[in-house]
C-alpha cells in the first residue's frame, strides 16, 4: 500500500510515484520478508552469473587439457582446480548455471501454462475432468525422477529434452493446483453475479477466475522451477540428460564420482552451485507464498 | 470396514490400468522408430526384425495394447531384450536391496523429524525452531548424490567408518547389511526429514492453539502428557498422509542413491536399463514403482481408521 495516497475516491488521481518510492517500497517489503530477500538475491546472482560467464574470467568449458589435469583448486588460473581431463572448472561451474536456469524457467513456465489450461478446462467440464483427472493421477503416481528417466530413454538426451520430460512429469502437480483453486472460485458469489448478467463460461475463466489463481501460480512456478533444477541435475548424474560433454552440475558431478578420493574439489563445486540456487528459488517461493497470500498466517 | 477396504481396493484399479496404460505408451508415443533406435544405425535388417518382433511391434496397435494387459494380468512384465530373463525375475532379485533402502530411510527420517517438529512448535520462535527450520529448508535444496558424494567421502574415504559403495544380502552377514545401509539412509533421508519435519511443526502448531490444549494445561497436566497424548494424537493423521506422500519422493530418491551407492536394486536396474534402451526391462520397473506407491498410499488411507476412531469407513 503506498503511503502517499490520501483518498481511495474513485476520481482523485493518486499522485505519481517517484522513482525513489518504488524503491523504498520494494526495500520496505524485502525487510519483512527476509525469505524473499535472500532467495531473490542468490537467484539474481545467478543469473548474472549465467549471463556474464564468458567474461567473468572463464575460458572454454570443454576444452580439455591433458597437461593440467587434476590441478587442485586455489591456482592462479584454475581457481576451482581442473578435472581428470584437465577442463577448468571454474569455466565449467559458471557455464553450467545456464543449462539449470534454462532448464528450471523453462519447465516453470512450460508446466504452469498447460497446467493452467487444463485446470480451468477441468474445472468448469465435468466429463474433461473425469478423464484427464484419471490420467493425471496414474501419471502421479509414478515418482518423477523414475517417470523423467523413462521419457529420456525415449527422447534421447538433450537440453531441449530434458525441458519436455521434465515437463511432462510437473504438469499433473500443476494441473492439481489450478485445478483445485478453480473448484473453490467458481461457487463464489462474484461468480454466478457476472453468470447473472450474462457472462459466458469462457468470458468468466479468463475474466474473473484466471486473475484470481495467479498468485498462487507464480507460487508454485517456483516450486517448479527449483525442483526442475534438482531433477535436471539427477538426470545428468543417471547419465539420462545432455550430453556428458554440456557443462552441467550434474554432468559434473557424475564425472567426477570415480575420483572422489583424488579430487573431491571436483564434486565439491558443482554440489555448492546447485544447493545454492535451488535454495535461492525455493526461498523466494517461500517469501512470494507469505507476501501474495496474507491469509496464510505467518507464524514465525 | 472391510466394505471400505474393498471399495478402495476397487478405486485402485483405474490408477493402475492408467499407469499401465502410459507406460504402454512410452514406447509408442515417442517419435520415430523404437526398434532403429534400439539397434542403432550400423545394425543388419535381420537384427531390426528380430527387435521389432521380440517388442511386438510388427503387430497392430490394439493387439499389441491386449498383450500387454493379458501378461500383466498374469504378472509377466516381458523379457529383456539382452540375454532373454524375464523381467519379473530380474526384478524379483532386485526388490530387497531397494527396500531395505526405502524401508530404513522412512523409519530413520520419521525418528528424527517427527520429534524435531514437535520440540519446534513447542518451542515455537525460539532457536530451537529456528535451527529446524533451516535445516528442513536446507534439506530441500541439497542434491542427494552431492550429499551421498559427501558422506561417502567424509566417512568411507577419509575416517573409514563405513563401506563405501555395494550391498550385503542380509541371508548373508546381517552386520554387514545394516553396515552397508548406513551412509545411503543418511544421504536418502535429508530431503525426506525436510518434508516430514515441517509438516509436523506446522500441524502440532495448529494443534496446540486448540481449546482443548489450554485445558489440558490448566486443569495441570504435565507439559510431555501434554504434547504427547493431547497435542501429538491429533496431528498424527496429517503427519502419517504427509510420510505417504513423501514415499514417492523417497523412491525417486532411492533410484539415485542406488546409483552412487552402487547398490544392486531396481533403481541400478532401471539405470542400467536406460543405457541401452532395454525398453521391456524400463517399463517392467517403473510400473512396479508406481504400483509400490499405489499400495502403500492404500495402505495409508486404511490406517487412518486406527489413528481416529471418528473416521468411520462409509
Amino acid at each position: 500500500m503506498n503511503k502517499n495516497q490520501t483518498s481511495t475516491s474513485a476520481w482523485v488521481k493518486p499522485p505519481d510515484l517517484t522513482i525513489k518510492d518504488r524503491v523504498n517500497d520494494l526495500l520496505a517489503l524485502l525487510k519483512r520478508h527476509p525469505n524473499m530477500a535472500v532467495g531473490l538475491s542468490i537467484f539474481l546472482f545467478a543469473v548474472l552469473i549465467a549471463i556474464f560467464a564468458p567474461v567473468l574470467w572463464t575460458s572454454d568449458p570443454s576444452m580439455p587439457a591433458p597437461l593440467e589435469r587434476f590441478t587442485g583448486p586455489w591456482t592462479t588460473g584454475h581457481w576451482f582446480g581442473t578435472d581428470n581431463i584437465g577442463r577448468d572448472i571454474w569455466s565449467r561451474a559458471l557455464y553450467g548455471s545456464r543449462i539449470s536456469l534454462t532448464v528450471g524457467v523453462s519447465v516453470a513456465v512450460i508446466a504452469i501454462s498447460a497446467g493452467t489450461i487444463i485446470g480451468i478446462t477441468a474445472g468448469y467440464s465435468h466429463k474433461f475432468d473425469m478423464v484427464v483427472m484419471r490420467f493425471m493421477d496414474g501419471l502421479m503416481s509414478i515418482p518423477s525422477i523414475i517417470l523423467a528417466i523413462a521419457l529420456m530413454a525415449l527422447l534421447g538426451g538433450s537440453v531441449q529434452n530434458v525441458i519436455i520430460a521434465l515437463s511432462i512429469t510437473e504438469i499433473p502437480i500443476a494441473t492439481r493446483v489450478v485445478r483445485s483453486a478453480v473448484l473453490s472460485l467458481r461457487e463464489r458469489t462474484y461468480i454466478e453475479a457476472s453468470r447473472s448478467i450474462g457472462a459466458t463460461t469462457p468470458r468468466i475463466m479468463i475474466r474473473h477466475i484466471l486473475p484470481n489463481i495467479v498468485a498462487p501460480l507464480i507460487v508454485h512456478a517456483t516450486y517448479v522451477a527449483s525442483a526442475a533444477v534438482l531433477l535436471e541435475a539427477y538426470l545428468s548424474f543417471l547419465g539420462a540428460g545432455p550430453p556428458e560433454e554440456i557443462p552441467s552440475w550434474g554432468n559434473m558431478v557424475a564425472g567426477a564420482k570415480d575420483y572422489l578420493s583424488r579430487a573431491p574439489y571436483m564434486i565439491i563445486f558443482p554440489g555448492l552451485f546447485l544447493t545454492f540456487t535451488v535454495l535461492g528459488m525455493s526461498l523466494s517461493g517461500d517469501g512470494l507464498r507469505d507476501i501474495l497470500d496474507p491469509k496464510i498466517k505467518r507464524r514465525s | 470396514m472391510s466394505g471400505y477396504i474393498i471399495r478402495r481396493l476397487l478405486a485402485m484399479i483405474p490408477v493402475l490400468l492408467v499407469v499401465a496404460l502410459v507406460v504402454f505408451a512410452l514406447i509408442h508415443i515417442a517419435p520415430g522408430d523404437p526398434a532403429a533406435l534400439i539397434v542403432g544405425t550400423h545394425a543388419t535388417e535381420e537384427k531390426y526384425d528380430l527387435i521389432r518382433e521380440s517388442l511386438g511391434l510388427n503387430k497392430p496397435m490394439y493387439i499389441q495394447l491386449g498383450i500387454w494387459f493379458g501378461n500383466l494380468f498374469q504378472g509377466d512384465l516381458g523379457e529383456s531384450l539382452f540375454g532373454k530373463t524375464s523381467v519379473t525375475e530380474m526384478i524379483g532379485q532386485r526388490i530387497v536391496p531397494t527396500f531395505s533402502v526405502a524401508a530404513f530411510t522412512l523409519i530413520f527420517s520419521m525418528a528424527i523429524a517427527i520429534p524435531l517438529g514437535i520440540i519446534a512448535a513447542w518451542k515455537a520462535n525460539s532457536w530451537i525452531d529456528r535451527s529446524v527450520m533451516v535445516f528442513t529448508t536446507l534439506g530441500y535444496s541439497v542434491p542427494l548424490f552431492w550429499l551421498g558424494f559427501i558422506l561417502m567421502w567424509a566417512f568411507a574415504v577419509k575416517l573409514n567408518w563405513f563401506p563405501a559403495i555395494g550391498y550385503t544380502a542380509p541371508t548373508e552377514n546381517v552386520g554387514d547389511y545394516f553396515y552397508h545401509m548406513v551412509l545411503p539412509v543418511l544421504a536418502t533421508g535429508l530431503v525426506v526429514m525436510a518434508l516430514i519435519g515441517r509438516m509436523t511443526r506446522a500441524t502440532m502448531l495448529e494443534v496446540l492453539s486448540e481449546d482443548y490444549i489450554r485445558t489440558a494445561r490448566s486443569k495441570g497436566l504435565a507439559e510431555t502428557r501434554v504434547l504427547l497424548s493431547h497435542a501429538l494424537r491429533n496431528a498424527m493423521l496429517p503427519i502419517i498422509t504427509v510420510c505417504g506422500i513423501s514415499l514417492a519422493l523417497l523412491l525417486g530418491g532411492v533410484v539415485v542413491t542406488e546409483n552412487v551407492f552402487a547398490i544392486p536394486g531396481m533403481g541400478r536396474l532401471l539405470v542400467n536399463a536406460l543405457s541401452h534402451r532395454d525398453y521391456p526391462v524400463i517399463q517392467g520397473t517403473v510400473l512396479v514403482f508406481a504400483a509400490i506407491v499405489a499400495v502403500i498410499n492404500l495402505l495409508i488411507d486404511l490406517s487412518y481408521g486406527l489413528l481416529d476412531p471418528r473416521i468411520r469407513y462409509k
